[in-house]
């Protein structure tokens, strides 16, 4: 059974048409790959699954939940994170807090027993949390600023940080939004590594949307290729890349270059 | 300006090289060794005749506006959303709370007892402040962006004209015949608790949740924070203190009429708020005391000292939008497990040794 299963989904702006009839069936452990020009309607596929748009038409079924008019932060306590085309980190916050928010549907006691402090609940179950985050921080590099405001990292530490907080909710499926937009080539190889990495370490299932074609080509089993709100194509790398379509609509305008 | 703020980091470097030259047990000591002090201090001292009753009463005043400041701040500060009538929620706490040591006590023959009732009092009347929080945090917290300012300020409105038109309550002139039971001790004990009830809160998941809706509320809700709960938790939460204070401000004053509700009030703990700072218990007691112990001292321009309180306000979102402290805050207010060296300390103690299999990561090739 595929964990997550899109079908017919189908949003409209006003009578602008952003996604049309998007399919999708995502088995466990799967890393696939959205591409397509700007305005295809990638991000708003991600919105879509969110929760952060509902749908004109269609479903979206993970791991037996019907995704379709829940609110995001019940979506995302199902087991999705994402992170974003531009990073929407809490500016003003600490490192720490910034992936300890990440597990607030994981706290589960009242605010009149966070108040009184009353008992032990309390005080484990934030010191698990805050150990927790601190592994985490740890794995990524980040640890020994845990308590610096996440506005003060240098811009490839706040992507990582985000990447963090999008793994402190102890995801199964992981929805970046171009995680290499505006690296350097290393750090490019770096972000590959370190997805790919990720993905065993945390038993993830990863939708990748992505500009940078080395990205995509390199790390993704499989592609869909969106224009207008429309697949155009889906299959493996090597096929995309000759499909005459996908030149057309997208790589055809870097090939004439 | 750069000056002064030379002097003051030349002043904590001071402090600090003297206060870490401290033995460990007086430092752990000192904290709750100065709460004790002024505990005693606010019984001994009035009654000592070392504080006479004028500043009695101004330092009163301050608590009182500490315990507004600081729960209006959860909503407007740590939250950033922007609730204007926290005086309303005042007007209720102190009402009720009249209503219950003027009425109700005596005629459940707890006459003699309404000293030791009066937290009682207070905490219905906050609990009923809260109540009432809740049935406008329900609607208003349904719809995004400023609409909260909009129904927090006819709330305010509908409270003061509720209670100018109910009779029995005196209506416009007001209800008078509680005792006068607000003394320092009580102001000094109700202001540490909501301090440290207001900090632990802050400090604690919701705090952290409603610190997010702050920052940026879709990204919060996509990190799965349930930023309706939160919101309006946090707002029944604020609602109580502002209650709590109500009741406190009636009993110290003993007649309280509708007009002390006003707008006025409201835009009054707005300016201790941003005057203090957002995000900060530390501004908010800063803020109240700095305010409110300068209105006394501006007595002498009698009317004119009205027009500071709204200028220091405009003045102050221009050059100093975050206020005194926003969204800092004085170490010995952040709980210890919270501080950075207790996060580094646990680092290296639990995390670290833990870790020691995560050398594969690509992040650390050479670890």
């Amino acid at each position: 059974m595929p964990i997550l299963k899109i079908r017919g989904l189908t949003h409209y702006f006003g009578g602008l048409r952003a996604v049309y009839d998007f399919n999708l069936d995502l088995e466990e452990g799967e890393l696939i790959g959205i591409i397509g020009p700007n305005g295809a309607g990638k991000t708003t596929v991600f919105n879509l699954i969110t929760g952060v748009y509902r749908p004109t038409a269609g479903e979206i079924i993970f791991n037996g939940h019907n995704l379709v008019g829940k609110r995001p932060e019940q979506i995302i306590s199902l087991g999705i994170a994402r992170t974003f085309q531009t990073l929407r980190l809490f500016k003003n916050l600490t490192v720490l807090d910034n992936v300890r928010i990440a597990r607030f549907s994981r706290l589960k006691y009242s605010p009149v027993e966070a108040m009184f402090k009353i008992g032990r609940r309390v005080k484990e179950s934030e010191r698990e949390t805050r150990l927790k985050c601190m592994e985490l921080l740890e794995i990524m590099g980040l640890a020994d600023k845990a308590d610096w405001i996440a506005s003060g990292l240098p811009y490839g530490l706040q992507k990582r940080l985000e990447i963090a907080r999008a793994l402190a909710s102890e995801p199964r499926l992981l929805l970046l939004d171009e995680p290499a937009a505006g690296m350097n080539p290393a750090e490019i190889s770096e972000l590959m590594e370190l997805i790919q990495w990720i993905r065993r370490e945390f038993g993830l299932t990863i939708i990748l949307i992505e500009h940078q074609m080395k990205v995509v080509m390199g790390i993704c089993e499989r592609i869909k290729v969106l224009d207008f709100g429309e697949t155009i194509a889906e299959g493996p790398p090597a096929e995309i890349q000759n499909n005459p379509r996908v030149i057309e609509a997208y790589l055809g305008e870097e090939a004439a270059v | 300006m750069s000056k002064v703020k030379s002097l003051i980091s030349a002043f904590k470097e001071r402090w600090d090289a003297f206060y870490s030259s401290w033995p460990e047990p007086v430092k752990k000591a000192t904290v709750p060794g100065l709460l004790v002090f002024f505990f005693l201090a606010s019984i001994f001292f009035p009654k000592l005749g070392i504080i006479n009753l004028y500043w009695q009463q101004v330092l009163i005043y301050v608590g009182i506006n500490i315990i507004l400041t600081l729960s209006l701040n959860l909503v407007n500060g740590y939250m950033g959303e922007f609730s204007v009538g926290h005086a309303g929620f005042m007007a209720v706490g102190a009402y009720v709370s009249s209503i219950l040591t003027v009425w109700v006590f005596p005629k459940l023959g707890l006459s003699q007892y309404i000293p030791y009732l009066f937290p009682l009092a207070l905490i219905i009347g906050g609990l009923t402040a809260g109540l009432t929080g809740l049935i406008i945090a329900f609607p208003s917290f349904r719809t995004r962006g400023d609409y909260l300012a909009i129904v927090t300020l006819s709330w305010n409105m509908i409270v003061k004209s509720v209670l100018e038109n109910i009779e029995a309550i005196g209506g416009p002139r007001g209800f008078m015949g509680m005792p006068k039971l607000t003394s320092l001790a009580w102001v000094y004990v109700w202001v540490i608790i909501t301090i440290w009830l207001i900090r632990n809160l802050v400090y604690s998941n919701y705090g952290r949740g409603a610190l997010s809706i702050r920052e940026d509320e879709i990204a919060a809700s996509l990190v799965s924070v349930d930023t309706r709960t939160v919101k309006i938790v946090t707002f029944v939460i604020a609602s109580f203190f502002a209650g709590i204070a109500g009741g406190l401000f009636a009993h110290v004053l003993v007649f309280i009429n509708p007009r002390a509700f006003s707008i006025l009030k409201s835009t009054d703990i707005l300016v201790m708020v941003y005057l203090g700072g957002i995000g900060s218990i530390g501004g908010s007691i800063l803020g109240a005391t700095v305010y409110t112990v300068l209105l006394e001292l501006l007595r002498p321009l009698q009317v004119w000292r009205w027009v500071i309180g709204p200028l220091l306000l405009v003045f102050l979102m221009i050059f100093r939008p975050h206020g005194i402290m926003g969204m800092r805050e004085w170490k010995f207010l952040v709980p210890p497990e919270e501080r950075a060296e207790s996060w580094r300390k646990e680092r290296e103690l639990f995390v670290l040794p833990k870790l020691a299999s995560a050398k594969t990561n690509p992040l650390n090739p050479e670890k």
